[in-house]
This record gives structure tokens, sequence and C-alpha cells, in this order.
């Protein structure tokens, strides 16, 4: 009987090798690469997908059921699910398989990433009782949907940069000339920040009022809600610099990776680096 | 002079260059607050950020940054600015949306980038009526304008009111904001001079033990509540690797000293009652014990603490029949444990109610027992005496907040999914006497989506009239 975790073992092979194709497309041009890159990435969500409600039912079977969706290490899972559909479905709908070389190996390193990391717990473990809210699903399904289009965008973003400046460069024949058009390329970083915005204002809500059923208040400006309040400002700035300025092209670019730094940041760097100045302070 | 400067000062406040300003310095400054950890005593400043950091973070309030002045004024005038752009805009938007659009000229479709000719046969009435009714089974109900010469002009249009998407998400963050105002306990205080209006408190409440009362989290100010909570019992379960799973309390609401609302909170399922919200957050050992009887037939939970000094007084209480029941400890000693690690208490209990002889048996510290007895069941148990830990809040702001949320999900997305479609048709006589359909079209927004529904519509008109 396969389990979940070798699911997800499978799953990190078949985004690897995905990514791999993807790049394949992007270096040598073979269109046959590409398909066989989004036959991967199909392959691998499907795995995942069993994975992830294997993991759900292994929940029940400990006698604990709940959503795989209650600590870093599921939401990882869940981060790189999501970021890996966006990105099929961005392709089924604009088709344009070159971008699967830079957003392919977003949810590939985070999985590798939850097996090189030791310090990340895989147990299932048992609700404490402030997370045994419907709210909180609701609020991270929508957090990591809004997180893994911010994420396309920022891999959007990235070959938009490189194309724009392999271009002023001069040299047009690098592997940028496969590159979709700067125009059409603009648009999907504004279509994915879009969806993302609209999944982020979702996200933010639902936590308000999770934290309001759990403690009574439903914003309390502690770090992780401040910063989630950060992202949210750095792309509406970003969508009012665009549509009432005319802002467009690199600096739209620069503005997606910005966002995607803060929005690692609201994810990692709160858990980590500021509870680790924390630590620094007490010595 | 005086007309041009106010309207320098108004264009500026509605400029999205002030928006962009203000989102930028709201992002970045409040950075800081993430960085300073907020509300910590001031040797925790000192020690962490150095002299003249802790001078520098006291002087700007850095230590709690989101309520002080410099950060309020900053949202306030995000607030302002949306305020006056939205009234800057509105009118425009409105007028937009009511437009006749039957007014335009035939100069002004043959410029549109969405246009499409068809051949028609019969008279231009004919093609008028059969354009409006293929246009209508289509869903795109038209209105119409015959002009002089002869032509007839049809429009069209679907999602008029998505312009008003960007304003619905703009007022929604003025709700928001004005939620928060409404709800704030600083507000209430200092400016209401009313406590009760909005607070958030908590109270520390033994079992058993009735407040009316709580203390404020802004200056641990007491705050009446108008009436009075208590604390039947507090529990917690765990799970069976020592998480917890659980932490409830029962609590029942009594006005004028009569009960009118029994209930058990849990983290994550508050109780509110009057507007105020109980939560159950912590809870404390009172290092003492609590004898804790269950009536099985009726669940009636009763509870009667202990005073290690009286341990052995009698507690009683009143049968439902309408019988008296009571019960005593009448001695206890502590007795080792059998794997010698520490010790427990045995208890020898005396208990009676309205039928039957009196019992006497035995109890262990924290098991609990049955207890038959002719005329009823119970459950007993002597164990620890909790005091439950109740975050206490009243925000009338809350369903304000609520809304403005409820509202900017929807405003978003109207604004970035939905677009404001128009569609013309033109029938009019050429000079070589045939009919012609000229369609045209615009769309706001997601204008490849629109190309597509067009040139199906109009195409498929002219083919089929043919
Ligand atoms: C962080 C808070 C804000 C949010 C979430 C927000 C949201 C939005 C959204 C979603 C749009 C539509 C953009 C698009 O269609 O791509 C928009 C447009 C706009 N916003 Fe904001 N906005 C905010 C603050 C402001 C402020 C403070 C101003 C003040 C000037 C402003 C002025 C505008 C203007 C002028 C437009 C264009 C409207 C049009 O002509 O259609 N926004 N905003």
């Amino acid at each position: 009987m396969i389990t979940s975790s070798q699911l997800f073992g499978i799953t990190t092979l078949a985004y690897l090798l995905s990514s791999a194709f993807y790049i394949g497309l992007l270096v040598f041009r073979q269109r046959k690469a590409g398909q066989i890159g989004l036959a991967l990435a199909l392959f691998g969500i499907l795995a995942q997908t069993v994975g992830l409600g294997l993991r759900w039912r292994e929940s029940y079977q400990l006698g604990i059921g709940h959503a795989p969706l209650t600590n870093m290490y599921e939401s990882l899972l869940f981060f790189a699910w999501c970021t890996a559909i966006i990105y099929v479905l961005l392709e089924i709908k604009f088709k344009h398989p070159v971008i699967g070389s830079f957003a392919m190996p977003i949810p590939f390193i985070t999985l590798a990433y939850t097996s090189v990391d030791k310090g990340l717990s895989k147990d299932i473990s048992p609700l404490v009782p402030a997370l045994q809210s419907n709210w909180l699903i609701a609020h991270v399904i929508t957090c990591f949907i809004g997180y893994a289009a911010f994420a396309v965008a920022a891999g959007l973003g990235i070959m938009y940069l490189i194309k724009h400046f392999s271009q002023s460069g001069g040299s047009s024949d690098s592997s940028s000339g496969i590159l979709p058009e700067l125009r059409t390329l603009d648009d999907l970083i504004h279509k994915t920040i879009i969806f993302g915005f609209m999944w982020l204002s979702a996200g933010i809500i639902t936590g308000a009022v999770w934290a309001n059923e759990a403690w009574g208040t439903y914003w309390s400006w502690d770090p992780k809600e401040t910063w989630s309040i950060i992202t949210w400002f750095v792309y509406a700035l970003t969508l009012h610099a665009r549509f009432t300025r005319g802002w467009n092209g690199a600096r739209i670019a620069w503005l997606a990776l910005l966002g995607f730094v803060s929005v690692f940041f609201t994810y990692f760097g709160v858990n980590y680096w500021l509870s680790g100045l924390h630590s620094y302070g007490s010595n | 002079m005086a007309a041009k400067a106010k309207n320098s000062v108004w264009a500026f406040l509605a400029s999205v260059q002030l928006a962009l300003i203000l989102i930028g310095l709201l992002a970045s400054t409040s950075i800081i607050g993430t960085v300073v950890q907020q509300n910590k005593p001031p040797e925790h400043y000192v020690e962490t950020w150095g002299k003249t950091g802790a001078a520098v973070i006291d002087a700007l309030h850095l230590d709690n940054m989101y309520n002080s002045v410099w950060f309020l004024l900053m949202l306030g005038a995000f607030s302002l600015n949306l305020t006056v752009c939205s009234i800057d805009r509105l009118p425009g938007v409105i007028r937009q949306v009511r437009k006749d659009n039957l007014d335009n000229s035939p100069e002004q479709l043959l410029k549109m980038k969405l246009r499409h000719h068809a051949q028609v046969g019969g008279s231009v009435e004919d093609a008028a009526e059969q354009a409006a009714g293929w246009l209508g089974d289509k869903g795109w109900k038209t209105s119409r304008r015959s002009s002089e010469d002869g032509s007839i002009l049809l429009f069209a249009q679907k999602g008029a009111w998505a312009r008003y998407g960007v304003y619905v998400v703009h007022i929604s963050i003025l709700i928001i904001l004005l939620g928060a105002v409404i709800g704030s306990p600083t507000v209430a205080k200092k400016i209401l001079k009313n406590e009760q209006f909005a607070f958030k408190g908590g109270v520390m409440l033994p079992q058993t033990r009735a407040t009316n009362r709580i203390f404020s989290h802004v200056d641990e100010s007491e705050i009446s509540l108008g009436f009075t909570v208590r604390c039947d019992f507090f529990d917690m379960h765990f799970y069976d690797n020592g998480m917890p799973k659980d932490y409830l309390s029962g609590l029942t609401v009594l006005e004028d000293g009569k009960e009118v609302l029994t209930t058990v909170i849990k983290v994550n399922k508050p109780l509110t009652y009057k507007g105020v919200t109980f939560y159950q957050s912590s809870y404390n050992d009172m290092h003492s014990p609590i004898i804790h009887l269950t009536n099985a037939a009726t669940g009636k939970k009763m509870a009667f603490p202990v005073h290690p000094q009286q341990y052995d007084k009698t507690h009683s209480w009143q049968e439902e029949g309408g019988g008296q029941g009571m019960l005593r400890i009448q001695a206890a000693e502590s007795i080792p444990l059998p794997d010698g690690k520490g010790s427990t208490t045995q208890m020898q209990i005396w208990m009676m109610d309205a039928q039957g002889p009196p019992s006497m048996f035995s109890i262990f510290y924290n098991q609990p027992v049955i207890i038959e007895r002719p005329g009823a069941k119970y459950e007993l148990s002597i164990g620890p005496h909790y005091a439950t830990g109740l975050q206490v809040a009243k925000d009338p702001g809350v369903w304000w907040v609520y809304s403005g949320c409820a509202l900017m999900l929807i405003g978003l997305y109207a604004a970035f999914f939905m677009s404001h479609r128009k569609m013309w048709v033109l029938i009019r006589r050429e000079e070589d006497g045939q009919t012609e359909a000229v369609f045209a079209g615009t769309a706001n927004k997601n204008s490849a989506g629109f190309a597509e529904t067009f040139s199906a519509l109009a195409e498929n008109f002219g083919r089929k009239s043919n």
C-alpha cells in the first residue's frame, strides 16, 4: 500500500522532471519538450492530489481527522500544489509553455525544501483548540491560492526582466528569443497579480474573522498580520501604478518581484527571521 | 486666485500620486512594528536596542506604533485621500453609466475598433426588428431611436454597474476603517466618555463564582457589564499524546439574580450576550479542591469549592422534585501512591438526597465515581479548583467591518472580472438601395474576450439574414 509521503516523493520527482523538460524547451526549442513538461506537471499534480487525499485519510485513521492544512509542512505542500495547478491553468488558457521553465521550478523547490529541512515536522498532529475552526481552513486555502498566484507572477516578472535586458543588450538571438512577447508577459503579470490580489484579500478577511471568533479581535497588528497587510499594500500600489499612472513593463515586473519578497517574508521570514531577531535580543 | 488654490489642494487630495505615496509609506513604516516588539516594558527596549535606540523608540512611540499619533494621522490622510478621490470621480462614473448611448453619431460608431458591416434584405424597419430580436435572444436587450435620415440605431449594454466596482472597493475600505473607529475602546473612553460602548478586557472567574464586572486591557480599569455571568465549571481535555484538545467553560448569565441563559463556551465558540462576547482564553489553578456533582438523569451539574481549612463543611443543594441534597467530606488523608512516587488523597464522603438513607463511601482525589442512590444516580469527583480565563469584548463596529469586507470582495470581483460592454447596431439604407446593418461595440476591460463575443454575434447575424 502506497503512503502519502511516497506519493509526495513521486510528485517532487515529477515536478523536477517537468521543470527540466520546460527548461529544455527554453534552451533547445523543441516543442515536444514542452509537451512532456506539461504531461509531467499534470502527472505530478495528480500524484500530489492523491497524496493530499491520503494524508487527509491517514489523519482520520489516527482518530484526529482534519484537512491537511494545519502546519508549516502541510501548508508548503498545499502551496506547491496550488502553484503547479495555477501554472497549468495559465498554460492551458494562454498557451505559452516556455513560462513553465520559470514556473514549475517553484513547486519543485518547495517540495524539495520540505524533504531537506529536517526541522520541519511532518507528523500529522491533532488540532489544538485555537485551530479547530472552519475559518482556519478557509483562511489557509484563500491565502495560499493568493501566494501561489504571486509566485507565478514573480516567475513571469523574472522572465520579463531577462528578456527586457537581453533585448536592450542587443543580443537578440539568445534563448530569450523564444520567450513570449514583452507585451504578452506584461499582460500575464497583471492578470496573475489581479487573481492573487483577490485571493489575498479574501485570505486576510477570513483570517480576521477567525481571529475574532477565537480571541475577540479581528486585527491585532501581530507581525504575521502586519506583513500580510504590507504585502496587500505592495500589490495595491502595483495595481494603481499600472492602472492610473500607466506604469508597465519593467517597473511592474520589479514590483511583482518586490511583492513576492513580501509574500515570502510574510510566510517564512516572520516565523524564522523575526523570531531569530527576538532571540538575539534576549542574549 | 483663492479658488485656484482651493482647486489645487483638492486636486492634490484627490490624486493617485498622493495615494501611491501614502500606501508606500503605510507599507514601509508598518515594517518597523514587526521588528521592534510592541507593548513591552521599557527595560526590554534598552536591552534589545541599547540606550539610544530605546530613546528613539520612546520618542517616536515605536513601542506602540500602530496606535501612535503619526501612524493614525497617516491612516487619516489615506482615508481623506480615498474620500476626496471618490467624491471627485463618482459623478463622472455615474454620468458614464447613465449616458444616453443612442446619442452617438454614425461617425462615432464608424470609428470604433470593433465593427462589422452586414447586408440585410428588406426595409430598414424590418432589419431593425430582426436585429433587435436576434440580440434579444442572445440576452442583449436593445433600445432604439430613429433619426430623420430614416436610419435606426439600436443599443444594448451589459455590466454597466461594473464601473462602480472600483468605488465599491474604495468605499468598503472606508467602511472597514469606520468600523474600527466605532469599535475602538480608546475612542469609547476618551471621546465618547462611555467605556461601556466598546471595550476589550478580561476576567479570571473561579468555578462557581459570578461577576458583573471585568477589567479593561487598556488600563486595568473596572468595566461594569450590566448583568452577571457565572462560571459553572471549567474543564479541559487532552489528546493521547498530551496535546490540549479542548478548553471549556460552563457559563450562566444572570439578570437581577435570575438565570437567563446557560451555555458552554470553547475556544472558537464564544458566547455573545447583549453585544458582549465572552471568549475562552486561559485558565488558572486556584490550588484548592472542588467537588463536582452531576445528576446523571437530569445532567444538572453542581460544584462546591472546598476550603482547605474547613474541608468538612456540609454542602447542600435543591433537588428538582423539591427535596434537599447534602454532602460532606468527613475525613481526608494522604496516602502514598502504589508506585511509591508521590501521594494522593483519600476522602470519606457522607451524602444524602430526597430519597433513602445517607450513603457513606470513600473517594480518591481526581478519580470520578458513580453513586447509585434509591432515587437518583450521580457522578461525583473531587479535583483541582480552576478559574476560567475569559476574554471579554464589546465591539459594536465589528458588523461594519464585516460588511465592509464583504463589499470589498464583491467590489474587487466587479472591478477585476466584470466589464462594461456596449453594442450598437446602426441600420440604414445605402446609396445603392441596399439595407446595411453596422454593428459596433466597446468594452472597458477584457477587450479580447469581448471581441470574440462581438464577432460571433455580428457575423452570425449577417450570415443568418442573408
Ligand atoms: C489600499 C487601498 C486601495 C485598494 C485595495 C484599492 C483598490 C483599487 C482597485 C482594485 C482598483 C481597480 C484597478 C484595476 O482595475 O486594475 C482601483 C482603481 C483606482 N483607485 Fe484604488 N484602491 C486603494 C486605494 C486608493 C486610494 C487611496 C486612492 C486615492 C486616490 C485610489 C484611487 C484609485 C483610482 C483613481 C482608480 C482608478 C479608477 C478608474 O478610473 O477606474 N485608490 N483601486
